[in-house]
């Protein structure tokens, strides 16, 4: 009962936001039109629309496919050099009778990780989903060494491109290859530049508790050709402390970040964990990139796992606190434009304990300037000590972006 | 990351590409003092330009638009306008730092100094062309010869040798100068065998940034028909007052 209430109120407050950004660009473009300003100078849209048709493949009598819609709008407005607002948002379509078979998949793809609710599962039939989702709903106001951002929004705190344990408030995952943008964080950013090239920033993203909210501030700079920060906050029901960086060792590029989670009341459940990563890359005259890291995860969750590691593969429990279900995790990465149009990627995961390997090989070719096609594959074997055990997953994706 | 790496070495391509566009401003007598005064001249204190680069291969074309921001040597920064899946892309130069705006993700991610040294495989542009250009007054002993007419121009022709201690890709350079308007409107490269590898053509000559400029220059691989690249001014501004402060990490998350 108490949790409807609050869900409701949840969203009431979601609609009075959204609410609030339109009145408020309805009101400065009073103004612009006043000012005769170009449409273009204070207004920008863009966004994609992506068809991936997929097959998995858990087991000879477990195969699924399905296909699924993606598109994403993004419009930014500028009233003001001070002021910019920004509404995006990602609607999905899912086709096929196969998805009644993926356990929970409606309450997953419904899910809104916000403090407000502005997911909404629009069509719920039995071979068809369709899901509404706005992940950046924000308003900026900036002047010379200030800037203060407050809404669903990116706060990205990594260094490193695969793990990214001082990433705080949106964690990325890796696997999920088709969201790059990632869920926002419903949260205010305030951050003052000493100089163009340091920053301190403080952030809050609030939760109904402590517990649930996480408030912490990072330093950023840069000293002999190497980027540097450091940051402290509250994480959850933690304590946390971090720094990374992002510099070379000759030619090669050399970043890593390391963050320390200290409970605010240990218990055996939760215990302290050191988080950490390192990653070299170099790119050869021949255009291939290789990329190798390391990550270390002081107390792993091994029952993220789970059947087929479906959890490693959506990204369930992913945390900067549990950023892979084994100790230690390995990743190598090549890179190669066969031709201006035609590239080719392999990214291969090795962890230690529990041992499994994920392995993701991707073809993408670019049919016209906007038009791209992209093969990729997504296999993770499971090393038990009884039997291999294999999930793989095969994405056929055309984007058009405009 | 297949995102970040395609589009920093595209980014990376270009900023080279700003720095080393070089058409001559000449009035010296002797080849190194033309040399010399062409490299000055043509960087200006700084610049802003708007730009489309045309990468032309027997069976595709592809269109890249950007603004562009320079000053000296030390600092550019690079907005790419379209197409549309790269669009807000911004690079940063800060000396020999480098580091790339990602919109979509919203990070800023430094790149490793092998990518500077990479030519972007879209291109007919090495990275000997494009890194280096500064280092044809240093690198190169600078001979004239005979002059040639380009386009209605009178040229000087100038051959370029590098020096013995010279680190550089090229057994020779011939470029052609405008005498009186003292453009670039050609230059051949040449393999350590003497074979003609590249050919860069100024056209469309008309006055742009307040100096009369070829507004577009085409690079042609001798071995490859059908191809080029092909990069054409939109727009050209020297010596704009710009600040250190505008080429900074802080300013390439809202440039516009």
């Amino acid at each position: 009962m108490f949790d409807r209430m609050y869900h409701n109120t949840r969203q009431w407050l979601a609609y009075f936001f959204v609410l609030g950004i339109c009145l408020c660009a309805a009101t400065v473009s009073a103004q612009d039109v006043k000012e005769k300003k170009k449409l273009s100078d204070v207004l920008s849209f863009n966004g994609y629309i992506k068809d991936l048709q997929v097959f998995t493949i858990a087991s000879p009598e477990a195969n699924i496919t399905y296909n699924f819609v993606h598109n994403r709008l993004n419009l930014k407005y500028y009233p003001s050099s001070a002021f910019t607002m920004a509404l995006e948002a990602r609607n999905r379509i899912f086709f096929g009778s196969d998805i009644n078979r993926l356990p929970d998949f409606a309450d997953f793809v419904d899910y809104d990780n916000g403090y407000f609710d502005l997911t909404a599962l629009v069509i719920k039939e039995s071979s068809v989903l369709a899901v509404m989702q706005i992940d950046r709903a924000w308003v900026d106001w900036y002047r010379g060494k200030w800037q203060a951002r407050i809404g669903r929004q990116r706060i990205n705190w990594g260094k490193t491109l695969v793990w990214n344990p001082n990433d705080l408030f949106n964690t990325f995952n890796f696997t999920d290859f088709d969201y790059e943008e990632q869920p926002g964080s419903d949260a205010l950013k305030v951050t003052y530049y000493p100089t163009g090239m340091s920053s301190i920033e403080a952030a809050v993203k609030p939760g109904k508790s402590g517990d649930e909210t996480v408030a912490a501030a990072i330093w950023r700079f840069n000293r002999r050709n190497y980027d540097l920060q450091v940051l402290a906050g509250s994480y959850l029901t933690d304590y946390a402390v971090g720094l990374g960086w992002a510099g070379n060792i000759k030619n090669a590029g050399f970043k890593g970040e390391a963050t320390w989670f200290q409970p605010k009341n240990p218990s055996s459940d939760n215990r302290s964990v050191l988080s950490a990563t390192m990653t070299i890359d170099y790119s050869f005259e021949k255009p291939v990139y290789i990329q190798g890291g390391v990550l270390y995860n002081q107390h792993p969750y091994s029952d993220s796992l789970g059947m087929g590691s479906a959890g490693f593969l959506r990204g369930q429990e992913l945390s900067p606190k549990n950023l892979m279900p084994s100790d230690w995790s390995f990743i190598a990465q090549v890179n190669s434009n066969i031709t201006p149009l035609f590239q080719a990627n392999l990214a291969v995961i090795q962890t230690v304990s529990p041992a499994f390997m994920f392995v993701m090989p991707s073809l993408s070719y670019s049919l016209m300037d906007n038009l791209d096609i992209t093969l990729l594959d997504q296999s993770v074997f499971l090393f038990t000590s009884t039997k291999p055990n294999s999930i793989h997953s095969l994405y056929l994706r055309l984007k058009w972006s405009f | 990351m297949s995102l970040t790496s395609r589009n920093s070495r595209t980014t990376i391509f270009l900023m080279m590409f700003l720095m080393a566009y070089a058409p001559a401003f000449l009035s010296a007598q002797t080849a190194t003092e033309i040399v010399m005064e062409a490299d000055r001249k043509v960087k200006g204190l700084s610049s802003e330009a708007e730009m489309t680069i045309r990468i032309v291969r027997p069976t595709w074309k592809r269109e890249i638009s950007l603004k562009t921001w320079s000053k000296g040597d030390e600092y550019a920064l690079i907005l790419v306008t379209a197409p549309a899946k790269d669009k807000g892309m911004v690079s940063l130069k800060r000396d020999r730092e480098v580091w790339n705006w990602i919109p979509s993700i919203e990070r800023t991610i430094k790149l490793p100094p092998s990518m500077m040294t990479q030519s972007w495989m879209g291109t007919d542009f090495t990275n000997d062309d494009l890194v280096k250009q500064s280092s044809i007054v240093t690198d190169y002993s600078h001979k004239l010869e005979k002059d040639t007419v380009i386009e209605g121009y009178t040229c000087h022709t100038i051959v370029m040798t590098p020096k013995p201690d010279a680190a550089v890709v090229w057994g020779k350079i011939v470029i052609c100068i405008s005498k009186k308007e003292f453009m670039q409107l050609r230059a051949e490269y040449y393999d350590e065998e003497g074979y003609l590898i590249n050919v860069m053509n100024g056209s469309n000559i008309k006055t742009i940034g307040g100096k009369l400029l070829p507004a577009e220059m085409e690079m042609i691989p001798m071995d490859k028909p059908g191809q080029k690249t092909v990069l054409i001014y939109d727009k050209l501004v020297f010596d704009i007052p710009i600040q250190e402060s505008f080429f900074t990490v802080q300013n390439m998350k809202t440039v516009r």
